[in-house]
């Protein structure tokens, strides 16, 4: 009877990708953590013509161009060293979608995050993910922060971004009554908006997927050959050889390890780690819009804003770190103490409110400055992007654009437009949490585990788990399950449903639950029984 | 939730809706139904009655961990579960499992919940007893960082599922963060099922838990103390390596616990608007145990701090007598 439920609930969803033939998700999986369907065993499972492009790091960038390029005729890979798409500087920014008001007037990164920034609402609703137009509050909190709020304001008209207001005093407590007292002024930036962090990449890479384009996950690119050959080969960490005729670094805090590969030109990362706090979504009505600080030369500043799920958050702080190290990911408790002083100086409401989590990301950031992209780049037909720093995240199908465009004058990509590819995702797609599908009688009757609750705290339904498992990238780990579901994201931080979620993952894959791992090969959610009696 | 689902939807009408089936709701339960209280609706979102103790499974060689007073004996927790349950079942009063409920309306004395079988369905009530009981505090809440976020992090009740219901030692060389009662438990589990060695560590220079209670527990189990230092991050990239303490020693470890520090399953109530303090996340109580609107009460864990199983079975009787006043008043 359950058995049947589930297929039930599969066959309702991602029905659409069924119509053209999609690419290949597999996972270069050692050990038993993985379904047998989906692991990466020889090459040939890809086939046996030599891919267009290899896009090298499936992170919010890599996956839109995945995406871009899957719109036109050519065999393209995506290739993503962890185990899920977004897993490294994307999973952990402030998913806010920029409008640029605050970039170098002139500079590409203005360009093309005040483009996207215009762009997005249409994107969105083509793509099923979340977009919340709440807008932003600058305030200003001294005489001389107040002193440069018209500066502020003319390089906000210069950027396009020409439906911003200058706020009084009272104004602008009137719009943030939560905001300190010491408010001098402010700036209203209507169009500044939240989004899903996560969904983003995940719907980018659906759609590439539907359009052919093949994804490996857990390949560790080890070098590349013929890097000058109008072939090359990608030699990965298991010793499978993969041959593309173009490369497109698109790997972040990696491109410098990939780009030494192929010989690409000097460049140097600073790993700029951002820390967040994130409180209870009863905190939620305590802040109206994204409350934004004065920046400085050196970062935007800690700033406090609601999340798309109904929670709100401080941060991030800019720390820089060497390229490298294991503290990229890491909060720290002199971090979050700046974080949360901060944000309670431009935000004393904070103080009163429930922290449920701290996490931490980095960006990359370039020592030679904002969006490079470099074509030919050490050897012909090897195209470097790297210092997306933290407007990625918005500017990232506008980039993919461009990188195209690039790939075509510079690389000599022969473009011709498919037919008819798919540019959206199906009405089925939108997340769970932002449409439960509770709230509607039709699908709870035909899937009873829509009202089986999984995650108490986020109400999360088994018929939502056993959906993302079944969507189209085949998540595989707790983490990946997480960012499409929420589940054990929510205050009790999985005390109720990590458990229940992994049996519900080893059930379904049918693999024994001790191989059910937390982010791939090497986070097993028990220790092996092997290594336990060693 | 949409206009056009809640105008539509299925209402119930009863005298006393109880949130959670744990030991403090079915007391509550049992306490009305023997006063004449009806029709009373019991709502447990797990797919069994009895809360955190009926996770607690009978086992040769186990630890028991519930102390039953009455009986001056120590059982197992679905033993004592059984006990509530059978109370409970002779009364008739009727308990919907699987059963969530999704949001409270303190005014018009309503909530919204939805199970399997029903969908999504309205509960009107005379008065309604919140008794969700508690949760373990989060490493946010304890100041613990999670680092790289590795895996084997575990709650206590993480190693109830994994031990007493799948059958499996998490771990073998765990670090267990806390001391008091629920942390001594966990450690004698873990030794009773075969860890090689458990180490507890907290900020405090003693363990919280008293003598007697550790003296009971180190029949299974005799944790290695490191207190006195404050576990800061737990160390690994993928796996858990170990803890750092805050002057920067390293604890290795297969796993860590975070054990204990009970905070209340409120949310209900704030996000419907009770009164209370959202840090502590305790909700706002007058002396007879009534919340912030006319016709709430609360039982049990809810309440904050930590109580047994039996205390909060004998707070939710308790309740019971203060609920069927309250009726009588209207």
């Amino acid at each position: 009877m359950r058995l049947r439920l589930h297929i039930a609930c599969a066959n309702q969803h991602f029905r659409h990708s069924q119509v053209k033939k999609p690419g290949k998700v597999l996972y270069d999986w050692p050990g038993p953590g993985c379904d047998a369907a989906s692991r990466f065993t020889a090459v040939a499972q890809l086939g046996v013509e030599p891919y267009d492009v290899a896009v090298i790091g499936a992170g919010v960038i890599g996956c839109a161009l995945a995406c871009e390029l899957s719109k036109y005729n050519l065999r393209v890979l995506l290739l993503e060293k962890f185990f899920d798409v977004g897993e490294g500087t994307s999973k952990g920014n402030s998913a806010i979608v920029h409008t640029g008001f605050d970039a170098t007037p002139g500079s590409l990164e203005s360009e093309l995050v005040s483009e996207a920034s215009r762009r997005w609402p249409e994107l969105a609703v083509r793509l099923k993910i979340p977009l919340d137009p709440i807008g932003a509050t600058l305030l200003a909190i001294d005489d001389n922060q107040a002193a440069s709020l018209d500066a502020i304001y003319e390089k906000a008209l210069a950027n396009g971004v020409d439906d911003v207001r200058l706020l009084t005093r009272d104004e602008a407590l009137k719009l943030e009554p939560g905001a300190t007292p010491e408010t001098r002024g402010g700036l209203l930036i209507p169009r500044e908006s939240i989004g899903d962090p996560f969904a983003t990449s995940i719907a980018y890479a659906e759609v590439a997927l539907a359009n052919g384009v093949d994804l490996l996950f857990g390949a560790s690119l080890k070098s590349v050959k013929d890097s000058a050959g109008a072939v090359k080969s990608l030699v990965l960490a298991g010793g499978h050889v993969i041959k593309t005729r173009l490369i497109a670094n698109v790997a972040g805090l990696g491109s410098r390890a990939v780009a030494d590969m192929y010989g690409g030109a000097e460049f140097n990362i600073n790993p700029r780690r951002g820390q967040f706090i994130l409180y209870d979504k009863f905190s939620r009505p305590a802040v109206n819009h994204i409350i934004l600080p004065v920046p400085t030369k050196h970062t935007k500043g800690v700033l406090v804003s609601p999340t798309i799920f109904g929670n709100i958050f401080a941060g991030p702080t800019a720390e820089d770190l060497p390229l490298g190290s294991d503290e990229e990911t890491q909060a720290t408790t002199a971090g979050l103490a700046l974080v949360h002083a901060g944000a309670s100086k431009l935000y004393p409401a904070l103080n009163d409110q429930a922290p449920i989590g701290a996490y931490a990301a980095s960006r990359c950031n370039c020592a030679e400055g904002s969006y490079i992209f470099r074509a030919n780049d050490g050897a012909p037909g090897c195209l470097t992007v790297t210092g997306m720093r933290s407007t990625g995240y918005t500017s990232s199908f506008v980039v993919a654009e461009r990188l195209v465009a690039i790939l075509a004058k510079d690389c000599g990509l022969e473009l011709t437009k498919k037919a008819d590819p798919v540019d959206s995702r199906p009405e089925s797609a939108w997340p769970g949490w932002h449409r439960p599908p509770w709230q509607e009688n039709d699908r709870l009757r035909e899937c009873s585990d829509y009202g089986r609750m999984i995650c108490f705290c986020e109400n999360i339904s088994r018929g939502e788990i056993l959906d993302a498992l079944n969507s189209p990238l085949r998540p595989r780990t707790i983490d990946a399950v997480k960012r499409r579901t929420r589940a054990t994201m929510g205050r009790c931080q999985g005390f109720d449903c990590a458990v229940p979620v992994a049996e519900i993952m080893a059930e379904h894959l049918g693999i024994p639950i001790e191989s059910i791992s937390k982010k791939g090969p090497g986070s097993e959610i028990v220790v092996p029984l092997e290594a336990a009696d060693v | 939730m949409s206009d056009q689902t809640a105008s539509s939807m299925l209402e119930k009408r009863v005298a006393v809706a109880v949130i959670g089936a744990g030991p403090a709701g079915l007391g509550a339960a049992t306490g009305l139904a023997l006063r004449g209280v009806g029709p009373i609706l019991v709502l447990e979102r797990r797919d069994e009655p009895g809360g955190i103790p009926a996770r607690y499974k009978t086992k040769k060689g186990g630890v028991p961990t519930f102390v039953l007073f009455t009986r001056g004996r120590v059982v197992f927790g679905d033993q004592f579960t059984k006990i509530l349950v059978n109370e409970f079942e002779k009364t008739g009063a009727e308990i919907r499992l699987e059963t969530q409920v999704l949001s409270i309306d303190p005014r018009a004395k309503t909530l919204t919940a939805v199970s399997p079988g029903e969908g999504v369905f309205r509960v009107k009530a005379d008065a309604i007893i919140m008794a969700s009981g508690a949760r373990e505090e989060t490493q946010a809440e304890r100041g613990t960082l999670g680092g790289a976020r590795p895996a084997r992090t575990f709650y206590t009740k993480n190693l109830i599922d994994w031990m007493d219901r799948i059958g499996r030692l998490p771990m073998q060389r765990p670090a267990i963060v806390g001391s008091d009662i629920i942390a001594w438990s966990a450690a004698a589990k873990l030794a009773s099922m075969g860890a090689k060695s458990v180490t507890m560590l907290g900020v405090d220079p003693k363990p919280k838990s008293g003598f007697f209670e550790s003296l009971y527990f180190r029949r299974w189990s005799n944790p290695c103390w490191r207190g006195g230092i404050a576990p800061e991050t737990v160390a690994g990239l993928l796996a858990t390596d170990g803890v750092r303490l805050a002057n920067g020693d390293l604890q290795p470890a297969d796993g860590v616990v975070f054990s204990g520090g009970l905070v209340p399953n409120s949310e209900l109530g704030f996000l419907g608007g009770l009164e209370g303090n959202r840090r502590t996340r305790k909700l706002a109580l007058t002396a007879n145990q009534a919340l912030s609107a006319p016709g709430w009460f609360a039982a049990g864990g809810i309440l904050g701090d930590f109580h047994g199983a039996q205390w909060c079975n004998f707070n939710g009787r308790r309740i019971a007598k203060q609920v069927a006043l309250y009726l009588a008043s209207l």
